[in-house]
């Protein structure tokens, strides 16, 4: 329990310190300038401090996991919930329509639907962010939706015995599910920054309003030797990942 | 190209000049070549873990006495879902091809002939861009996927008696998640090229490609070692020693160990999906002339016949592998078919 309270607390600061500098300006200067004692983390390709562009890709970043998060999760559980507690053919036909979705190769399907409303420049394509979080929810909730449905059914005991003790069952599914639920959040949250992340790199899909983490280091993969455009973004990424990663296990053990 | 002679032109101005055929003469093996690699590894696998119990236990206490299920229904299964599976995807790109303003009968027609038509940007035939990035992604994936099981395979073996390898192990799922392949790839590039110049980077020139592969393999390599020996290990559950008087060596080397060789079905044919999507993010930044890279630039250029046959060829290595992952473990281990 100790645990969760401490990478809680270092995973809030570190966002707490990104909406920060998200916010507050500090001076641009000549553009890629390396790190030094009046830019400590250098600066970007149109002369912005890299403290606020790295801090804005983070809340970005954030914000696209969070929608697709929340996306996935919501779309499986009530699925899930329906597959489950309906049981017989209904949740037969409803488990195979998830495994098959699972089954369709995910990035080149993202990649093929991002074409039709994303601009292609000869280096990247433009893709509006909130659409391509949309898209990338719509194509991952099966997973998680599998897992609830699996959940709800183990608690249900067939239609005549439901019938009877109703109330104890829903109690039962309920407080399962919702454990699931939670904490089936973050790796949800893992896998559509991960899933942005390799729609970034194969495909350089990135919205420029909207820079996450990725969009600067796909940035920094044409300006390799200018090392500082990379490696404070991969640093970043990276911790921001690990820091997820360990909630995420710390509260599957709970 | 050995064929190309001189020709004696009619006129003099305006020709258009057409060349077909592939340059790479064998390029139609690539795709048999991924259902290859991955029983190729499958039974080496088997094979090390063999070596380590035989070599431990003695050929006596390695012998099997699994009692399996009917291999024919188990095949007849495992197709079933294979051609679903397929089914759906093909479904999918015949959808697009409507929204991108094609017939339905004629995209269902070019899809049943295999002929996915010609690339916009490359104005070559789209198999002959797939066929021909097959055989560099092949040969990379291959290095890399075999080498990343037999060697994970050994720090399996190791980790169940040394509790310090066991918990570096445990550790290597956060480094292998921050560190994805593609940022190593770039870490990489910074050390072994930029800085030391060790290794050239970029698209292979001349015949000469060994050098160009290193970083790739390595980048592929170090991330999924640790990941692939951890999600084995993970599905482990804890050894109690005192079970039935036996001694240590014969509990870890034939039961616990024989058990993982069932385990590995799932596990391996999900980690070669899971290393293709890497390998697909890793060539596009060395600039490896694979499928990643193909699909890199039909993204970049609006190309979407280039990108939907990827999705479709991408689809149907991972079920077909699947599925000759399942039939050579059906075969290997009779247990999986019951």
């Amino acid at each position: 329990m100790k645990g969760i309270y401490v990478t809680t607390a270092v995973l809030l600061t570190f966002i707490a310190f990104s909406i920060f500098y998200d916010f507050y300006q500090l001076p641009k200067g000549k553009p890629l300038t390396p790190p030094n004692y009046h830019y400590p983390l250098g600066t970007y390709v149109n002369g912005d401090n890299m403290v606020n562009v790295n801090a804005n890709a983070i809340v970005n970043t954030l914000i696209f996991g969070s929608i697709v998060g929340l996306g996935e999760v919501g779309i499986a559980t009530v699925y899930g919930v329906i597959a489950g507690s309906y049981g017989y053919v209904v949740r037969s036909i409803m488990v195979r329509i998830a495994d098959s979705i699972n089954s369709i190769p995910r990035i080149p399907l993202l990649l093929s639907i991002a074409l039709f409303y994303g601009v292609p420049t000869g280096n990247s394509l433009k893709a509006n962010f909130f659409l391509t979080a949309l898209i990338v929810l719509l194509t991952g909730w099966s997973v998680y939706a599998r897992q609830i449905a699996e959940i709800v059914y183990q608690s249900s005991v067939g239609i005549v015995t439901r019938r009877i003790i109703k109330v104890v069952e829903l109690k039962i599914s309920f407080i399962r599910v919702k454990k699931l639920v939670i904490n089936l959040f973050i790796p949800a949250m893992i896998d559509g920054i991960s899933t942005y992340t390799a729609m970034g790199v194969i495909g350089g899909v990135g919205d420029p309003n909207y820079p996450t983490l990725t969009t600067l280091l796909n940035t920094a993969s044409h300006l390799i030797p200018d090392w500082w455009l990379f490696l404070i973004p991969a640093v970043f990424r990276g911790a921001l990942l690990v820091l997820l990663l360990i909630l995420a296990d710390q509260l599957r053990r709970i | 190209m050995t064929e190309v002679s001189n020709f004696t032109l009619p006129h003099t101005t305006h020709f258009v000049y057409i060349i077909s055929g592939y340059v790479q003469p064998y390029a139609f093996l690539s795709p048999l070549s991924f259902f290859m690699i991955l029983s190729g590894t499958l039974i080496g696998f088997k094979g090390t873990t063999l070596f380590f119990q035989g070599r431990i236990l003695g050929k006596d206490l390695i012998k099997g006495y699994a009692v399996g299920g009917s291999i024919r229904k188990y095949v007849l299964k495992r197709l079933t879902s294979a051609i679903i599976s397929l089914g759906i995807v093909s479904a999918i790109v015949i959808l697009l091809e409507y929204f991108h303003g094609a017939n339905v009968i004629k995209a269902t027609t070019s899809l049943l002939e295999l002929n996915p038509g010609i690339s916009e940007h490359f104005d070559v035939s789209v198999n002959t861009l797939i066929l021909t990035s097959l055989a560099y992604t092949s040969l990379l994936l291959g290095i890399s996927f075999s080498l990343t099981i037999y060697l994970s395979a050994f720090l399996v073996v190791y980790s169940l008696e040394n509790k310090r390898l066991l918990s570096i192990i445990n550790k290597w799922k956060y480094i292998g998640s921050a560190l994805a392949s593609w940022v190593f790839s770039i870490i990489i590039i910074y050390l072994l090229h930029f800085f030391t110049n060790l290794l050239p980077y970029g698209t292979p020139k001349g015949g000469n490609i060994l050098p160009y592969l290193i970083m790739p393999i390595l980048s592929l390599f170090f991330p999924y070692i640790g990941i692939f020996a951890n999600k084995v290990l993970s599905s482990i559950p804890k050894p109690d020693f005192s079970y039935k008087g036996l001694n240590e060596k014969v509990i870890i080397y034939r039961h616990v160990l024989g058990n993982i060789t069932v385990l590995m079905l799932s596990i391996m044919s999900s980690a070669f999906v899971e290393m293709l999507v890497a390998e697909l993010l890793v060539e596009g930044i060395f600039l490896w002339p694979g499928f990643g890279e193909l699909l890199k630039i039909g993204v970049f250029y609006g190309d979407y016949k280039i990108v939907e046959t990827s999705m479709l060829t991408y689809s149907t290595i991972a079920v077909l592998s699947n599925f000759f992952a399942d039939v050579t473990y059906g075969f290997l281990d009779p247990r999986v078919t019951r």
